[in-house]
């Protein structure tokens, strides 16, 4: 018999290992009164010299090796068992629990889409991004005569488009003004991004 | 009644196989002739005798199947296994091997101590 056919009939399993030791008792019973011993004292002396019998089904349980499925399964039926009793406990765990789903879920979603995967670009390795650093390091603006020499003056790239990104106070008729980040770019950024992905090999 | 000596561990497994491979036999039969043919030194408990044959069992060093005994009740025969039988052989092997070992430190013992 193997391991999961065993796990299958547990039940059979368990009424076999019964009879088998429920055989062992019985035919010490029968030699000691062969030997002439009276049957009660024989069953009783049988009992107490095997003893222990809850402790060898469990050894014997334990060399089945199917006893961890077997605890798994029995802490399942448990839990269920306690959640049913428990209803409004019940109710509680499982709001809980779907709602961390739900948001991880969600948090996962936007990560994944904004940071992981980028933008759909097909080609992505052949799009350069090109700064300007000032003396100290940091971010310098690029002139709008500096963008156009250097898209002019460059042989290496398929094409140039810039970008920049302002903060402006929007307000309408009336409402109160707001900040808002703007960004604005050359006419061709899209076409050239879509030609990143169009131009494939 | 002669004195009783404990197994060694791993011994009992090598005495169950050696009992299985002359022939189908239950559990409590093993007991007996252990018992016997040992004059009353090993005594094997129920209590390590039937997990010994389970795990042996679930190793598949031996199988079983219930059957009738001459009294005509059913009870659980082993038998050996063909891998049963290759396990037994490299035990019995090695366990040969041992004593022999061990008897020959235990001599040499005994002279150095004149």
């Amino acid at each position: 018999m193997s391991w999961w056919w065993r796990l299958l009939r547990r039940k059979r399993v368990e009424t076999e290992l019964e009879k088998e030791l429920r055989f062992h008792l019985d035919q010490y019973t029968a030699d000691l009164i062969g030997r002439g011993i009276d049957p009660a004292e024989a069953r009783r002396e049988a009992r107490l010299v095997l003893g222990g019998e809850e402790q060898t089904k469990e050894n014997c349980r334990d060399a089945r090796g199917t006893r961890w499925l077997e605890d798994v399964a029995a802490d399942t039926r448990y839990a269920l068992r306690l959640l049913r009793k428990d209803r409004a406990f019940a109710a509680v765990a499982i709001m809980a629990l779907g709602l961390g789903l739900a948001v991880n879920n969600t948090q996962f979603t936007i990560v994944e889409s904004y940071c992981l995967r980028g933008l759909p670009i097909d080609d992505a390795a052949r799009v350069v991004f090109v700064t300007m650093r000032d003396a100290k390091g940091q971010d310098a603006r690029i002139s709008q005569a500096e963008f156009e020499a250097f898209r002019d003056g460059v042989t290496s790239l398929a094409g140039t488009a810039a970008f920049t990104t302002t903060t402006v106070a929007m307000a309408d008729d009336g409402g109160a003004a707001e900040r808002v980040q703007r960004t604005a770019m050359t006419a061709n950024a899209f076409s050239l991004v879509a030609r990143a992905s169009a131009n494939r090999p | 009644m002669p004195e009783k000596s404990d197994l060694p561990q791993g011994t009992l497994d090598l005495l169950i196989l050696k009992i299985a491979a002359l022939g189908p036999v239950h559990g409590y039969a093993i007991a007996q002739r252990l018992q016997q043919v040992s004059r009353d030194v090993v005594q094997v408990p129920q209590g390590s005798l039937y997990p010994a044959l389970h795990r042996l069992e679930n190793r598949g060093l031996l199988a079983a199947d219930w059957k009738e005994t001459e009294t005509g009740r059913e009870a659980k025969f082993y038998r050996l296994t063909r891998k049963g039988r290759t396990q037994l052989e490299s035990e019995a092997a090695s366990w040969e091997r041992l004593t022999k070992a061990v008897g020959l430190i235990l001599r040499l013992a005994e002279e150095g101590a004149e």
